[in-house]
């Protein structure tokens, strides 16, 4: 095998100039996150501006406040949240105190008293005393933020997922930040994170009104062109790699920069760009392509099949992979769901038992193949269901399995393409998929 | 070291690609059916690379306490628990202290989930924490989900999930199957004589079965049988037309019980070696005999009567002396799907007494070891009661025996039961 690199006793020694390029390539897209930083920057100049004279209101001034960051999924709400946060405390280091909370961490308000504790560094009190329940917890976390006064240390907490903290028990925690917000005592500002437009309706009334109502709102800004900027940035090896192997790092440039150009290649970018949201999924592409070319032969370069397969693999459709991957039997007993779903188009449920039936008539009349005994189609039947292909309409045990109503999960379209490429299907198998119904 | 998997270099060259010693992918969804050489795969190439990693299946680590103590002992190399840690919040905090230890600089963490769609029903917040852990634990991690359903069924929370790079491992067709088949030949064997074996063996089961470790097994229980006329000598070891004739009544045998691994193995040669193996096999279904009173026999095949026969058919099959009735048959409609396909009615037990008395033979007193020989029948699960427990004086059943089932009792009792059945008649 020539494109397997060896490693020794933990330092790389690659033979294969194209599989080093490519594992740069990779380290640079989920390490290094310059180019993250640049694009994000410029295009959320505005809010990071906004939210920052918002917290410097609060640590300069000690004037308290709360603000929601509202967004589609990665849309860059972290981002401007994050690189806010490090501007303030670029020249600000010890005067302000930070605590990061995520709804997907602090499931309950007793997980987030701890946290917040902890991230306030007041371990060391709590030690000396006892704490037994969340209200106690509770009391002394309220009391030392409402012994500070406008001069105290300003606090800004920061609520990741946001909407997540809307589920706790009486939204206590909330209600009572945004209480604190609300009076004079210790300058805290809260910061809410959410994607969930409707995340006021959440709040309690209680809560709500405590709410200052201040948002940023956040939207997917990517054009066509920063996508292909982007793309081609990850798919260039920096300058750092230049250095080392100059005259192979430069021609893999200028192969990856015509290949960009390539009208096909654009083509189908701008058919993905079209179902593209975020730079995650960017990424992700990039990712397909440089993992596509480490099987390129030693110094040769990329070319545009490495392109074109991994655009193919992003379409993969996995249901319809996975129906491939059925054997005959199983698949059998899928047209034979399929016609009992076409009958009955009001979309009655049905059982094993049903399915069994249509396909002994099946394969006993116009098969060649041998019928299946009924506890290895059962078997089978089974499988279809871990694989969710199928799935029952109650869950109720009680009953007989073989009776128990299930419903198809695939549409028979998408069988119908499944039988069309499964090789090897039998003709009479192809055959009876495409009867209307049954006869 | 070897990392060629056979069949899978494609997908092994795509996980090198993103597994790597600094590099991290945040997450990895791998998708495939089972057998299809997920696990291993990623475990040669993570063993390659000497990187660490745990692996989680989560059949066996089924709640998050289990999880998260699991994968910290295992970052940890020590055998003593790493104390509580129940919910993701101590989880992320305790992986970022475990990850700082100096072992782990430069050096990424691999977690492997095993049967990942059993995430699913923990808690809502662990799978969408675990596909982001490399944020939120701020460290070098990354997690690798295998299943054998595809990501769409993972997006059912309104949560979302930071989508991870997806693999997809196809089947594997039929001439891998062959290929990695005979790789696993026993040492004492020749390799052309395997392979041809494998082919054989490939080509009954594949229209039922294409999964790898169920051929495996199936190629390890026949092949005493097929090698020998060849160690007898009746048969040349290369004359593949004669042994295929010698060895195909038994695989006809094994097709009717792929996947229900009814014996041991140990049982299956046995009954090889006699010669009446089919007879046999039948009698070793240990589903099929089930030891009741004599009572309860009839009890049952008359549950088992009025689940599956219409009220109005009664009179027809239990009332004696009718032969007048007998000749204006019950038209049966064919349109009526037969309840052998719907299912089992309920019945209330003065039915199922009436038609008891008139199926049993001899006299019978009702008392009560009758009655709890019923609630007998209900607790072995062979009757379901279906009233609420209200209706103390006129309790339903539903009868959850099996045709097969109540026609192997029947025979025990010595009673034509097919000729009772209003769908067979």
């Amino acid at each position: 095998m020539k494109s397997i690199c060896f490693r020794v006793k933990f330092k790389m020694v690659v033979c294969n100039d194209a599989i080093a390029a490519c594992d740069i390539l990779m380290e640079e897209m989920f390490n290094g996150t310059n180019l993250d930083v640049q694009v994000q920057d410029d295009i959320h100049a505005q809010n990071i501006y906004d939210l920052k004279c918002l917290i410097d209101k609060c640590v300069l001034y000690g004037e308290s406040n709360s603000i929601l960051v509202v967004g589609p999924r990665g849309c860059g709400k972290t981002h401007v949240v994050d690189s806010t946060i490090a501007k303030v405390l670029e020249n600000k280091q010890d005067d302000v105190s930070i605590v990061r909370l995520n709804g997907l961490l602090q499931t309950d308000d007793n997980i987030a008293l701890e946290e917040i504790t902890r991230q306030l560094k007041l371990e060391n009190v709590v030690q000396d005393m006892v704490f037994g329940s969340f209200e106690q917890k509770m009391q002394f976390l309220l009391e030392s933020l409402r012994a500070g006064s406008k001069d105290s240390q300003p606090i800004v907490f920061i609520l990741d997922e946001f909407d997540l903290f809307a589920n706790h028990r009486n939204q206590t925690l909330l209600y009572n930040l945004f209480d604190i917000a609300q009076t004079k005592q210790t300058p805290i500002s809260v910061i809410g994170v959410t994607c969930r437009l409707d995340v006021t309706e959440l709040l309690e009334k209680r809560v709500k009104s405590r709410f200052s109502h201040r948002y940023i709102y956040m939207f997917h800004r990517l054009a066509f062109s920063t996508l292909v900027d982007t793309l081609a940035f990850w798919l260039k090896l920096p300058d750092k790699y230049c250095k080392r192997k100059a005259s192979y790092a430069i021609q893999w440039n200028k192969r990856m920069d015509t290949l960009l150009q390539d009208s096909q290649i654009k083509d189908e970018m701008l058919f993905r760009f079209n179902m593209i949201t975020d730079m995650h999924s960017v990424k992700q592409m990039a990712a397909k392509i440089v993992g596509n070319c480490r099987d390129i032969e030693a110094t040769s370069l990329p070319e545009e099949k490495h392109f074109l397969e991994a655009f193919k693999v992003l379409e993969l459709d996995c249901k319809a992979a996975m129906l491939q991957g059925t054997s005959i039997l199983e698949l059998c007993l899928i047209i034979a769901m399929k016609h009992l779903t076409e009958i009955y188009e009001s979309g009655e449920p049905f059982n094993f038992q049903m399915v069994y039936a249509h396909y002994k008539k099946f394969s006993e009349r116009k098969s060649s193949m041998k019928t299946c005994p009924k506890p290895i189609a059962m078997k089978a039947f089974e499988h279809l269901i871990d694989l969710e292909i199928v799935k029952p309409v109650d869950h109720s045990s009680a009953l007989l399995k073989q009776y128990r109503s299930m419903r198809l999960l695939v549409t028979s379209k998408e069988i119908e393409n499944a039988v069309l490429h499964y090789s090897g299907c039998p003709a009479d198998v192809k055959r009876w998929s495409f009867i209307d119904s049954i006869h | 070291m070897d990392s060629h998997v056979q069949c899978r270099y494609h997908q092994c060259a795509m996980l090198k690609s993103i597994i790597t010693k600094v590099n991290t992918v945040p997450s990895i969804f791998v998708h495939g059916h089972t057998a299809s050489g997920k696990t291993l795969c990623i475990k040669r190439v993570l063993d390659q690379q000497e990187l660490p990693h745990v692996l989680i299946h989560c059949a066996e680590f089924y709640t998050q306490k289990l999880i998260y103590e699991h994968i910290l002992t295992q970052l940890n190399r020590t055998n003593q628990p790493a104390g509580k840690c129940e919910d993701m919040n101590s989880f992320v905090r305790l992986l970022h202290q475990t990850l700082k230890h100096e072992r782990y600089t430069n050096t990424t963490a691999y977690l492997v989930f095993e049967r990942a769609e059993k995430l699913r029903s923990l808690p809502a917040n662990v799978l969408p924490a675990l596909l982001r852990l490399k944020e939120l634990s701020q460290s070098q991690v990354c997690v690798i989900l295998e299943s054998e359903i595809p990501w769409e069924n993972f997006r059912q929370f309104p949560t979302g999930y930071r989508e991870p790079i997806t693999l997809h491992f196809s089947p594997y067709s039929k001439d891998d199957l062959i290929e990695i088949l005979s790789s696993l030949v026993p040492d004492d064997t020749d390799k052309d004589f395997y392979t041809n074996y494998c082919h054989l063996i490939v080509n009954v089961f594949f229209t039922i079965t294409r999964n790898l470790r169920e051929l495996k097994y199936l190629a390890n229980m026949n092949f005493k049988k097929y090698c020998e006329p060849v160690n007898t000598g009746a048969v040349a070891a290369t004359n593949h037309r004669a042994l295929w004739k010698a060895i195909e009544p038994q695989l006809k045998t094994a097709i009717n019980s792929i996947y229900l691994h009814e014996m041991s193995s140990s049982q299956w040669e046995k009954v090889q070696a006699e010669d009446e193996g089919a007879i046999k096999l039948t009698d070793c279904n240990l589903k099929q005999s089930v030891e009741l009173p004599y009572f309860s026999k009839y009890l049952l095949i008359a549950a088992y009567l009025a689940s599956y026969n219409p009220a109005k058919s009664d009179r027809k099959f239990f009332v004696k002396n009718c032969g007048r009735l007998r000749k204006q048959t019950l038209t049966k409609n064919p349109d009526k799907t037969s309840n052998q396909i719907i299912g089992p009615k309920q019945f209330q037990l003065d039915r199922l007494m009436a038609i008891f008395y008139s199926i049993v033979e001899g006299k019978v007193m009702p008392t009560t070891h009758l009655y709890t020989q019923i609630s007998n029948l209900v607790s072995l699960q062979l009757l379901a009661t279906v009233s609420g427990e209200s209706q103390f004086d006129s309790p339903k059943y539903k009868c959850l025996a099996t045709l097969e089932f109540i026609q192997s009792v029947s025979r025990t009792v010595e009673f034509q039961i097919l000729h009772y059945l209003h769908d067979f008649n």
